[in-house]
């Protein structure tokens, strides 16, 4: 990697920069990683390869000529100058000449720049080339190349030049070499025309002074000699000094005057020239680009990627299609007779229960999760003869070929038609993931036909989820009756309603915790032969050991359930919290009456709704008179969710929605209560009518 | 340094994110192909990863296992019948005519496992630990590879992670690491690293570097991403059009308008390539989340200022230049040099704001964006450039800028952006985009003021950028 490669890059990177967009040229990176090395390498390589390389190339050479033209022009005329001053400083006349004066005329500036040069180098070692006549000689030549070829290649390679003048890049050596390069030529040109003159001319010289004593000027001349005489120039002697006059003595002077140019003037430009050249190359040998510059890093994962694909090694051969078996045996459910076989293929048991309808005859088959119980499970099948197999998965799972050879397995056991159902749809609309549905279904249709399970036969029905509606499908399904509750749960809300009217005829004042809960407790018995309800029994495990908590978060999910709206108030919020409280544990008192009885559950009843009214009863002044609108609102929001259980919470929602109100009415009364209730009743009765047509 | 690449294999079941894992790890969105369905992956492909052009870690993608209890009575079999070590059995059961028909991906999985130095086993933490995982597990463990088991979905509802995390430990797995594809997240990906590295020696040192190069890139995609911001920032800056109130003004509005929504588009698909991802990840109608209308973006019109402030540097440079002329004709030209130079220098600088003095005189004002759309611009594109650094490549969905990032970073730039981007406003020649306009302007180097403005523009985006995330 050589400076003119990196200087190439450079200008590249300007090119672009100025152009406002990174060539995209996939042949020269290409190129750049094939052949490999560090960052830099490459990225040298690249700018090689593009086209553009070759006029910035021509650019940066025409700047090459143009500052050694520039250069020798510089040299010429500083030559002439020194030229100049040296034939002002000895003129053409037989007067004697005041030897320190010529020396000054000729030596001064030159040693006061040198010296101002060192002072500079000194103090500010980086900005020691600037302002110097190296850096006017730089400008120079920038604009005239900028005037003569105005466009970006040369822009760019003029600013990648402009760049090796920074002191990182030892700038500041070059500019000043460039100036000792100067001087040393003026210095030249006066040492030549010096030398020139002194041949032709005869020259007097003497000293004069005023204040200083002749003692001083010999040793001064002495000390001034000291240098040239090294150098092997005839110096005068003291006696030469003190008198002055005499051939030998204007011979000896003369080679003392051209000495001194040569040791104060030309010997050290020439050091420090050499100095320069010496400690830019170096500087220069150590540029690097820098690979870290965002431009370059723009370029980073084309060049030198952190990934590489290695393609594919182990091609997909293409795994036999699964062929589609037809369903074994047309579905005559009804010739059939046996009990219905129900197997649960890797999933947990589902809200609604394990087996998941009421039905006397189930064979159940248990929930399958790995190879033991699948063994079991095929051999307690191939033992019987159940009029129909219903295998329950989840849409959640994946359909994999795992899957699908069980299913084969299972239909290849049984000559009874196979139904799947698949569990879980909420599960994945709770993943966010509900457009995913129909695409599931659809796989896990292909995996069934693949297993020889008719297309029909494959159902989506979620089982944590069991709704009025999906639980007739079901059942319509497996050609059962569906199974009438022994009371709709219409009748059963009326029975509560009255319970609720009966109750409060017998309260005076507001009832205690103790007496509401029991009033929802003979609400929930009501309902106690449909399906356990299961916003409830989520809490039931956890009321054994956190009784308060329970109780809290079974508000909370009660509160949760009312509309948006009434969640704004405050009485209904009181009425949510109770419902839940109370709820909780009137269905818990119904499960495990027994264990129930052994827990501090009043105290911490008490607590809880303690709790929740004072959130609530600072908020809405406290009624002075008898309202029995608290308790009555509780028992009721509890008996009208048990009546919609089954359904799933939004739907629960949304019907609540339609049938309470916002204005929280004044129950004084049984009568009030009785009137409240009905409308309630006849609102409910509206809702559930319009849902079914 | 020629050392061997190190092989990793990453399996699982089905479905349980393989392939997008690698995805993100790999940074690159055309890996493979990812549904979210069995068998997505059936062929093995790899990606190897790179310290400084040197292949150091080769990840493979191995097709999902999908029937491991068939298999594992499958390999019993072959194990009770030769009475073999399991290596050996599983070694047999690669090679033999199962592993072509029935077992086609199984056997792939298998056989890129055994030509492993380590192996990444995928668990979708969503499911229970079913009998078919188990068995799965059981088959690698007789592989006698060191596992690592990375946890997905750990973020979802459903997730078992403790069920899991209980079951593993009581097989003897430990090395286990939840990782979301869906973002880059630098710890776990350290994390994941360290446990290869702790799992084999030879992996300890390449996989530093791994480490520290990981780190490096993400300083790297942080600083030029912001590079590509205050480029445009820049060009949108500084861009002006000179336009006389009465001659179509309204066109050039429209134009103006046009072509800055144009250069605000290019800066988001420059950021998009920059992370590795496609244009088509982000869709143009969500770069403007909050104007609903085609209002486009607020232009101001400005009166000319600013003139002249350079011509004092310009002065005393020329002077300088002129003294050194002075100097050299041993004060024979008794400065006039120094006078000529500093008029040659003021007169320079003049005639760079000279254009603008002369349309100020005629009446012409000068188009450009306003302060509060720079903003809006500068926020929106922070926000861009901080959801691709942490956005993982498996993510299917577009990108989407959030409001509230948006409108806070707003406020936050709103305070020093305007002020710094000022000194931009006197230089109309920066903007590329104010060139189109302009026609060519000679002076286009990175000055000075250039250089000090996009370091203080470097410094203000990274406090932005810091306090949003």
């Amino acid at each position: 990697m050589s400076i003119s490669q990196r200087l190439l890059a450079e200008a590249v990177r300007y090119f672009e920069r100025l152009s406002n967009q990174i060539i995209a040229d996939e042949t020269a990176n290409q190129a750049a990683r094939a052949n490999g090395g560090e960052f830099e390498q490459r990225l040298i390589n690249r700018a090689q390869a593009l086209a553009v390389a070759e006029p910035i190339q021509a650019a940066l050479q025409q700047w090459r000529s143009l500052t050694m033209a520039c250069l020798a022009l510089g040299l010429l005329l500083a030559m002439l100058a020194g030229i100049t001053t040296a034939r002002l400083a000895l003129p053409a006349t037989t007067e004697p000449l005041n030897f320190f004066w010529v020396l000054g005329s000729l030596l001064i500036l030159p040693s006061t720049t040198l010296l101002l040069w060192l002072l500079l180098l000194l103090f500010q070692p980086r900005s020691s080339g600037q302002h110097s006549l190296g850096a006017l000689g730089y400008s120079l030549v920038r604009r005239l190349l900028q005037r003569w070829h105005p466009d970006h290649t040369h822009l760019a390679a003029i600013q990648a030049r402009t760049q090796l003048l920074n002191p990182a890049a030892g700038g500041h050596w070059a500019l000043s070499g460039f100036s000792h390069a100067l001087w040393l030529a003026y210095l030249t040109g006066s040492l030549i025309m010096a030398a020139f003159l002194l041949s032709v001319q005869q020259y007097q010289f003497i000293w004069q002074t005023t204040i200083l004593s002749a003692n001083t000027y010999t040793q001064l001349t002495e000390l001034l000699a000291y240098l040239p005489a090294l150098l092997g120039f005839t110096t005068p002697i003291a006696d030469q000094i003190s008198t002055g006059q005499g051939l030998a003595a204007a011979s000896a002077w003369s080679s003392l005057l051209l000495g001194c140019i040569v040791a104060y003037g030309i010997v050290p430009r020439t050091i420090l020239l050499l100095l320069c050249v010496v400690l830019r190359r170096r500087r220069l040998e150590q540029f690097h680009l820098d690979t870290e510059h965002p431009d370059y890093a723009r370029l980073r994962a084309q060049l030198l990627p952190d990934i590489e694909k290695t393609g594919v090694i182990d091609p997909d051969e293409g795994i036999p299609e699964p062929e589609i078996r037809p369903p074994t045996r047309p579905a005559h459910q009804a010739d059939r007779t046996g009990p219905i076989a129900l197997l649960g293929l890797e999933i947990e048991q589902p809200h609604a229960g394990w087996p998941p309808l009421s039905h006397e005859d189930w064979l159940d088959l248990g929930l399958v999760v790995d190879r033991h119980s699948r063994r079991a499970a095929l051999e307690q099948l191939s033992n019987t003869d159940p009029s129909q197999l219903l295998v329950v998965s989840s849409l959640a799972l994946t359909p994999d070929r795992g899957l699908q050879n069980f299913l084969a397995t299972l239909c290849q056991t049984t000559d009874a038609p196979t139904r799947l159902l698949l569990s879980q749809g909420q599960r994945l609309r709770d993943r966010n993931q509900a457009e995913l549905i129909p695409q599931r279904l659809a796989d896990w249709q292909k995996l069934a036909a693949a297993a020889g399970i008719d297309e029909q036969h494959v159902i989506a029905i979620d089982l944590d989820h069991l709704t009025a509606h999906s639980r007739t499908q079901l059942s319509q399904q497996l050609g059962l009756q569906a199974t009438k509750p022994k009371r709709s749960p219409q009748a059963c809300l009326d029975v509560a309603f009255e319970l609720i009217i009966r109750h409060s005829q017998s309260w005076s004042g507001q009832p205690d915790t103790k007496a509401q809960s029991q009033l929802q407790q003979s609400i929930a018995q009501q309902f106690e032969h449909q399906p356990s309800n299961h916003l409830n029994l989520a809490n039931l495990n956890k009321l054994k050991t956190h009784t308060s908590q329970a109780l809290q978060d079974s508000a909370e999910r009660w509160q949760q359930l009312l509309p948006l709206r009434l969640r704004t108030q405050p009485r209904w919020l009181a009425a949510g919290a109770l419902a839940g409280a109370c709820g909780c544990v009137a269905i818990a008192a119904l499960t495990s009456p027994a264990a129930i009885a052994t827990l501090p559950i009043w105290s911490a009843l008490g607590s809880v709704l303690a709790a929740f009214k004072v959130n609530i009863d600072s908020e809405s002044a406290p009624a002075q008179e008898i309202d029995l609108f608290e308790p009555v609102s509780a028992a009721a929001l509890f008996a009208l969710v048990l009546s919609l259980q089954g359904r799933d919470e939004h739907s629960i929602t949304l019907i609540l929605d339609q049938v309470l109100d916002e204005q929280t009415p004044q129950l004084p009364d049984t009568e009030a209560v009785r009137t409240w209730l009905a409308t309630l009743q006849q609102r409910l009765n509206s809702v559930l009518a319009q849902e079914a047509a | 340094m020629s050392k061997a690449v190190i092989r990793v294999a990453v399996v699982g079941h089905t479905n349980t994110g393989k392939t997008s894992l690698l995805r993100t790890l790999t940074r690159d969105n055309s890996f493979g192909a990812i549904a979210d369905q069995a068998s997505t992956t059936r062929h093995v492909e790899g990606a190897r990863l790179m310290v400084r052009g040197r292949p150091v870690l080769e990840f493979y993608d191995t097709p999902g296992l999908e029937d491991s209890i068939s298999l594992l009575e499958a390999l019993e079999q072959i194990q009770h019948n030769s009475q073999q070590e399991w290596l050996e059995v599983i070694q047999e059961f690669v090679n033999s005519t199962q592993a072509h028909d029935t077992f086609a991906q199984e056997a792939k999985s298998l056989r890129q496992v055994i030509a492993s130095a380590l192996v990444l086993y995928v668990i979708d933490v969503r499911e229970q630990v079913l009998g078919k995982y188990r068995d799965e597990l059981d088959i690698l463990i007789r592989t006698a590879r060191p596992l690592i088991l990375l946890f997905n979905f750990i973020d979802s509802s459903d997730a078992k992670t403790e069920q899991w995390q209980d079951y593993l430990s009581r097989v003897g797995l430990h090395a286990t690491l939840s990782f979301n594809p869906l973002i880059i997240d630098a710890v776990a990906e350290r994390k994941l690293f360290e446990k290869m590295r702790a799992l084999r020696d030879e992996l300890y040192q390449p996989l530093g570097e791994v480490i520290a190069e990981l780190t490096r890139q993400r300083q790297r995609l942080r600083r030029v991403g912001l590079d590509i911001i205050i480029d445009f920032l820049l060009d949108s800056a500084a861009c002006t059009v000179m336009c006389s109130k009465a001659v179509d003004f309204a066109a050039q509005q429209r134009a103006l308008a046009e072509a800055l929504e144009q250069r605000e588009w290019r800066c988001a698909q420059e950021l998009l390539r920059l992370h590795g991802f496609r244009s088509e990840d982000f869709k143009p109608e969500q770069i403007l989340p909050d104007q609903t209308e085609t209002a486009g973006i607020p232009l101001s019109l400005n009166a000319i200022k600013h003139l002249g402030l350079r011509s004092g540097g310009g002065a005393a440079k020329g002077a300088a230049a002129g003294l050194g002329f002075d100097v050299m004709l041993a004060g024979l030209s008794l400065g006039v040099g120094t006078a000529v130079g500093a008029g040659l220098g003021a007169a320079y600088t003049i005639r760079n704001q000279g254009v603008r003095l002369i349309n100020k005189a005629r009446g012409i004002s000068e188009l450009r964006i306003s302060d509060n759309s720079l903003v809006l611009l500068a926020a929106r594109q922070l926000a861009l450039a901080q959801i691709l650094l942490n956005r993982g490549h498996a993510d299917p969905r577009p990108v989407k800028l959030s409001v509230e990032a948006i409108e806070h970073l707003q406020t936050i730039l709103t305070d020093h952006l305007p002020e710094i981007l000022a000194t931009a406003r006197l230089y109309p020649n920066w903007s590329a985009l104010g060139r189109q306009f302009n026609g060519n302007s000679k002076r286009l180097e990175a000055s000075k003021q250039q250089k000090e403005l996009k370091a203080q523009l470097t410094e203000q985006l990274n406090t932005a950028l810091d306090q949003i995330t």
